[in-house]
């Protein structure tokens, strides 16, 4: 028994330190993409040259479910952007509140036939097809509720340009955020899909659309998801563009180009994390037909969006992620260290799959091991502090490092107030909001395996079904 | 049991790592600042070199351009920015020895360079006053792998009128995917008229497939002309996309040539030719074309009988009467439809 322990405690030591080594080496990874940066800012025709009428057309899908309270933001904020060529599609996904009278009344929308193709199988009928009697570029398309999913696989259907957008009916857009975001995919060759930086909306002040003031919120569960953002988004997703992209994008603010995505067949209805399983299908599909492709990642183009405000929204959100991710995984599983899918198969799926999905276990087992070998009397100090300085004490210098790298490189909170905030947040991080996300991720992932196990015993005729 | 000693020593060198990296990031912002630093004190002093001699009305001396301050990437947004400031009537002189003497040189230097911006710099430098002997290098640029430097080098070709640039072009754009294809037609937006006799030649004597597809897309763009080659065999053709491309020109350029095209092409296996024909007979009013589009209600696909119905509802009082005759199905679209041809919503 005390030898198990052991052997625990020692494997949860060793694997915090590899998982510790993988974020340094992301870390690192990012610095060519800054040095990007820079060099991108300094190119300064980059308005003149987005303003060109050759650049390609965009279309920004935005599927809606019960959003009248702020879908007129969100499509105002894109209606703003200066990008020439862009789209606006709505997806209204059988809304039981105001969105679509809201729509038609505020743009004077009017039915017109549907054109729709048929290259992805939908599920929720369409109702109406609306365009606007101003000389907007903006189409409601009304269908019956199935999932987010669906909904944006009718928007693919009707989408005519060659790139499109997935953005949430509560984001808003900042003016130069297409602009960034499609010099990002013209400026490497065979670009299918780039995923941009998604900042938390819930504080700042903003109007028709626009934000007038980008600070941090007084609430403590909305400051705290702000300095997670940032951490994923400034660093993580930045590292990951060296390693042939990362297996998620947030589906609040993704550059797709459109053929990649039908030939995978559009978004997975069935799928909570549809952006993740995307992401991960797309990877999957180009290594296995040996077809050149790039996913990258731009925090200069950038987007700010709800998050969830109370326990319980966050608890759902992230359960939901997690059993996601590990329906994709598991999906994709053929990818796992095989050299066929290149550094993918290699490195970042084994990596999102025993690093980010499985490290939730691992630290609650590490809490739970604490707690046993305090029991049988063997709890080692120098064990337990290790191990608190690698999971708690590193992730929070990690966390302090982006921050500051952020103010200097993005400022986009540039006031000296919000930045000591940020800072002294990322120290209570661990106390709660922590704990939280990793019992809600536990919990994802029992769900997960339950629910595979069932399916594994359910008769072969309710399978079929 | 893990040597707890070795543990504390790899998260020592984590945490030293993690600083140094913040201390790298610090650097790199530094030296940014530096370099904007050194670009806008280069710009300044070119800027000043210029405005003195236009006021002096001087002749343009390279000479006291050194070396170290030919960076195309400061001086082309400068000349541009120029461009629209200045009035004095010896700038254009000025500009032209700058360009010849300045920016050409580099430009033809940052095309090998590996980096891709230099590259769109040089494209841009072409842009201002390509010489003759500059085409190769356009060329070159025009198989570049980065999207935006290739098509920088297309409308800079586009502009020169090169008919060997055009022809480079149109060979590459009909293995392009989507993306790319639709930025190239929109770089012909831009396309001067004088181009156009270049792609009737293609039409004229090219056998590629590909090529004889995207020729009729770009003429698509230019005002309707004559078709003066035999575009029976393009409808025919192996390639639908070139079948489509045909029959879109004909109905465009010689509509009442066309219709006879148009309602035999109603017959065309090709989903995609039936479909621009009913869409094409409905916008030429073609009401002799009435019984054939009718026969169209009763097609096996979906797309085709709703295209049917839509071009028999346009036909006025005729075409009413011929869709009443079929039972209410009609009145009820179908939400999911084939769709194969681009059709403009916006």
């Amino acid at each position: 028994m005390l030898t198990a322990i052991y052997i625990i405690n020692d494997a949860i030591l060793i694997y915090l330190v590899l998982l510790s080594f993988g974020y340094v080496l992301l870390l690192a990874a990012s610095i060519p993409q800054l040095r990007r940066r820079f060099r991108e800012v300094a190119f300064c025709d980059l308005t003149a040259l987005m303003k060109s009428p050759a650049m390609p057309p965009v279309t920004v899908i935005i599927p809606a479910y019960n959003e009248e309270s702020s879908i007129l933001n969100a499509i105002y904020s894109v209606l703003r952007s200066n990008y020439p060529n862009t789209y606006v599609m709505v997806v209204n996904d059988g809304s039981t509140d105001a969105t679509l009278q809201l729509l038609i009344e505020t743009f004077s929308l009017y039915n017109i036939t549907p054109i729709l193709a048929n290259k992805i199988k939908t599920h929720g009928p369409v109702r109406g097809y609306y365009v606007s009697k101003f000389p907007i570029r903006l189409t409601v398309v009304n269908k019956d509720n199935f999932e987010k999913s669906d909904a944006l696989n009718v928007g693919l259907n009707a989408c005519r340009t060659p790139l499109f957008i997935t953005m949430d009916a509560d984001s808003i857009m900042e003016p130069d955020a297409i602009h960034r975001i499609v010099f990002y995919m013209l400026s490497r060759p065979n670009t299918v899909a780039v995923g941009g930086g998604v900042y938390i909306l819930n504080g700042c002040d903003y109007k028709d659309g626009q934000i007038v003031k980008a600070k941090i919120s007084d609430k403590f569960i909305y400051a705290l998801q702000s300095c997670e953002y940032m951490r994923s988004f400034l660093f993580s997703r930045s590292g990951w563009n060296i390693f042939g992209g990362t297996l998620c994008y947030s589906g609040t603010f993704t550059l797709f180009d459109y053929k990649a995505v039908i030939d995978v067949g559009g978004f997975d209805v069935g799928n909570f994390a549809q952006d993740f399983e995307i992401i991960t299908h797309l990877h999957h599909y180009h290594r296995r037909n040996n077809l050149p492709y790039n996913i990258g990642y731009t925090a200069a183009a950038r987007v700010w969006t709800d998050v969830p405000g109370t326990l319980r929204e966050f608890w759902r959100q992230r359960f939901h992620w997690q059993f996601g991710s590990l329906l994709s995984l598991g999906r994709h599983k053929g990818m796992l260290f095989n050299p066929k899918y290149g550094i993918t198969g290699l490195y970042t799926y084994p990596f999102f799959l025993f690093g980010e999905t499985f490290g939730a276990i691992v630290e609650l087992t590490a809490y739970c091991m604490i707690f046993v070998s305090w029991y049988f009397g063997v709890l080692n100090a120098l064990w337990a502090m290790l191990f608190f300085i690698i999971c708690w004490g590193f992730v929070t210098f990690l966390t302090m490092a982006t921050v500051m790298i952020n103010s200097v490189t993005f400022r986009r909170y540039s006031g000296f107030r919000d930045l000591m905030r940020v800072l002294l947040l990322v120290l209570f991080e661990n106390f709660g909001y922590r704990q939280g996300l990793i019992l809600s991720r536990f919990y994802g992932t029992i769900s997960y395996y339950w629910s595979r196990i069932r399916l594994y015993f359910k008769p072969s005729e309710q399978k079929a079904t | 049991m893990v040597n707890l000693r070795i543990i504390e020593g790899v998260m020592i060198i984590e945490f030293t790592l993690v600083a140094l990296i913040l201390i790298l990031t610090y650097m790199l912002v530094f030296l940014y600042y530096r370099r904007q630093k050194r670009e806008k004190k280069i710009r300044a002093g070119v800027e000043h070199y210029l405005r003195t001699i236009l006021l002096q009305k001087k002749e343009f001396n390279p000479r006291h351009i050194p070396q170290h301050w030919r960076n195309i990437q400061v001086l082309i947004p400068l000349i541009k920015e120029l461009d629209t400031q200045v009035a004095a009537e010896n700038w254009p002189q000025v500009k032209h020895a700058f360009v010849h003497s300045i920016v050409l040189p580099q430009a033809r230097i940052a095309t090998t360079s590996v980096s891709w911006v230099q590259r769109y710099f040089a494209a841009e430098g072409f842009a201002m006053d390509a010489e003759k002997r500059d085409e190769p290098y356009i060329i070159a640029l025009m198989h570049d792998k980065v999207p935006i430097v290739y098509i920088r080098a297309i409308n800079v070709a586009l502009l020169s009128n090169s008919a060997v640039a055009i022809e480079t072009m149109l060979d590459r754009m009909g293995r392009e995917p989507w993306l790319s294809q639709t930025m190239y037609l929109q770089a012909f937006d831009q396309a001067p008229i004088k181009s156009r006799p270049i792609f009737e030649n293609e039409l004229k004597k090219s056998k590629d497939l590909n090529i004889r597809s995207a020729s009729y897309k770009i003429l698509i763009k230019y005002p309707p002309a004559p078709v003066t080659w035999d575009i029976q065999k393009d409808l025919s053709a192996d390639l639908p996309e070139l079948q489509v491309g045909a029959l879109k020109y004909v109905a465009y350029a010689d509509p009442d040539k066309a219709i006879p095209i148009l309602i035999a092409s109603l017959k065309s296996p090709n989903l995609d030719m039936r479909l621009v024909a009913l869409h094409r007979l409905s916008i030429l009013g073609a009401k002799v074309a009435i019984p054939e589009i009718a026969k169209c209600l009763d097609d096996e696909d979906w797309w085709v009988k709703i295209s049917a119905a839509e071009a028999l509802k346009r036909m006025g009082d005729e075409g009413q009467q011929e869709l009443e005759k079929h039972t209410p199905e009609f009145a009820q679209i179908p939400y999911e439809i084939t769709h194969h041809v681009s059709n403009t919503l916006w």
